[in-house]
């Protein structure tokens, strides 16, 4: 999930009438001759079956689709005429704490829009840490077209879509505040996970979020710490810090329209009780399919590895810096929401 | 005399509360507050000054003298930078 800014001022702007992008979506936040800029990308008759936006965008790749770069007014524009779904619920979470295995569970649903961790709404969120301050037109601007790409990938693009659900980048949480003034309506559900298995777990296999020198602005408001102090935090810490400000952040921001679940609560009756909060009452089959998407690894797009919990195992890996920094910067906040979960 | 928003400008509400107007023939934007933007969307709809002024001074409980100095103020505002022209 990139949180950088794509520079590429080479890339030319397409004069095209907003009309003629129907079933083109939003697929990139770029800077074209040195102005906000959206690429869009073909995909009409496309879903979106693969666990991360961009698997599907790879696949569909190959199939040579057309593309297009335009200014940023096009995607404003193109919302006014677009009749895409609105969401039935969004998905935020810790990272590495199960929300992929939901969006599977949205996924089994027939005639549904799962759209995961587009780098597009990721990059539009991560403008926020950086570039729209509170009440400035900027983030006024950010914030519409936030809204005006989630209306556009929520395109029926096969023509049966009935459902819409939109899974974010972990680091979008910090910004629950203004994804609620946006949709102040739409089901929010919070997935999270005990910090040193978390920490254990990005340590492992670092992802982009974790890696300051990408955006240091970004990273130094994700983390909560000053940039010149980026490089003098250890992985632990940096990790930590960052998992204790998205639980504050859901913590502060909690509301009735949310509903927080911990890894460890992950089952087949979880999802469906989730599916149920977002307004969908799951039929036979599709509570079949979830059954059988609780039990396979989440991440796999073969759909054949099974799941095997590992919180044991992961707690037992843990070095002493893990443990110290998850109970310094973490825990505290994530005791806060589990004490939420109880008192629900 | 009339004033109408131009063209080549379009606006993007944010539920009610403000919005953004974007100028597509150089690409700037401006941020409209609630106000603004319901003087905005009185121009849209082929309103009057007057108009405006009565409505904004219905709604937001303040006297139309107050309001339709308020209206003329962003119509002046909104005509210096070509958002829209008097007919």
């Amino acid at each position: 999930m990139p949180v950088h800014q794509s520079i590429n001022s080479s890339v030319h702007l397409a004069d095209i009438r907003p009309e003629s992008l129907k079933l083109w979506c939003p697929v990139d936040a770029v800077i074209a001759e040195d102005q906000p800029a959206i690429e869009w990308m073909d995909l009409h008759g496309i879903d979106f079956r693969e666990p991360f936006f961009n698997e599907t965008l790879a696949r569909v790749e190959l199939e040579k689709r057309g593309r297009v770069v335009t200014a940023f007014d096009a995607l404003l524009q193109f919302e006014k005429m677009c009749d895409g779904l609105s969401p039935s619920g969004f998905i935020l979470h810790s990272s590495r704490c199960g929300s992929t295995v939901v969006a599977n569970a949205c996924r089994a649903v027939k005639n549904s829009v799962v759209i995961a961790e587009a780098p597009v709404i990721d990059k539009l969120i991560t403008r926020f840490f950086t570039d729209g301050p509170s009440g400035s037109a900027k983030e006024l601007l950010y914030k519409l077209l936030l809204r005006a790409t989630v209306t556009a990938l929520g395109q029926r693009l096969k023509g049966d879509e009935c459902h819409y659900f939109v899974k974010l980048a972990c680091t979008s949480t910090l910004q629950i505040h203004r994804l609620r003034s946006i949709w102040p309506d739409v089901p929010f559900v919070f997935l999270y996970r005990n910090p040193v298995e978390t920490i254990v777990s990005n340590l492992r296999s670092i992802p982009e979020w974790m890696r300051a020198e990408v955006n240091p602005g970004a990273a130094a408001a994700i983390v909560g710490v000053d940039e010149a102090q980026l490089t003098s935090l250890g992985a632990e810490e940096y990790c930590a810090r960052s998992l204790g400000r998205f639980f504050a952040s859901v913590d502060a921001n909690f509301d009735s329209r949310m509903r927080l679940l911990n890894y460890e609560q992950l089952s087949f009756d979880s999802l469906i009780e989730i599916l149920n909060f977002f307004g969908i009452e799951p039929t036979v089959d599709e509570a079949d399919a979830v059954r059988k998407v609780s039990r396979l690894y989440s991440k796999d797009s073969t759909n054949m590895r099974v799941f095997e919990g590992d919180s044991s195992q992961k707690r037992s890996a843990a070095s002493r810096e893990t443990y110290l920094a998850a109970e310094r910067w973490a825990e505290e906040s994530y005791d806060r929401l589990n004490a939420r979960v109880l008192s629900c | 005399m009339t004033v109408a928003p131009i063209k080549d400008v379009v606006y993007t509400d944010f539920q009610g509360t403000g919005g953004i107007l974007v100028d597509l023939k150089t690409k700037q934007y401006y941020q409209l507050n609630e106000t603004g933007s319901l003087i905005w969307r009185g121009l849209q709809k082929g309103h009057t000054v007057d108009d405006i002024a009565v409505e904004m001074s219905t709604i937001y409980e303040v006297t139309p003298e107050h309001a339709k100095k308020s209206v003329e103020t962003l119509v002046s505002n909104l005509e210096m930078r070509k958002l829209v022209s008097r007919a």
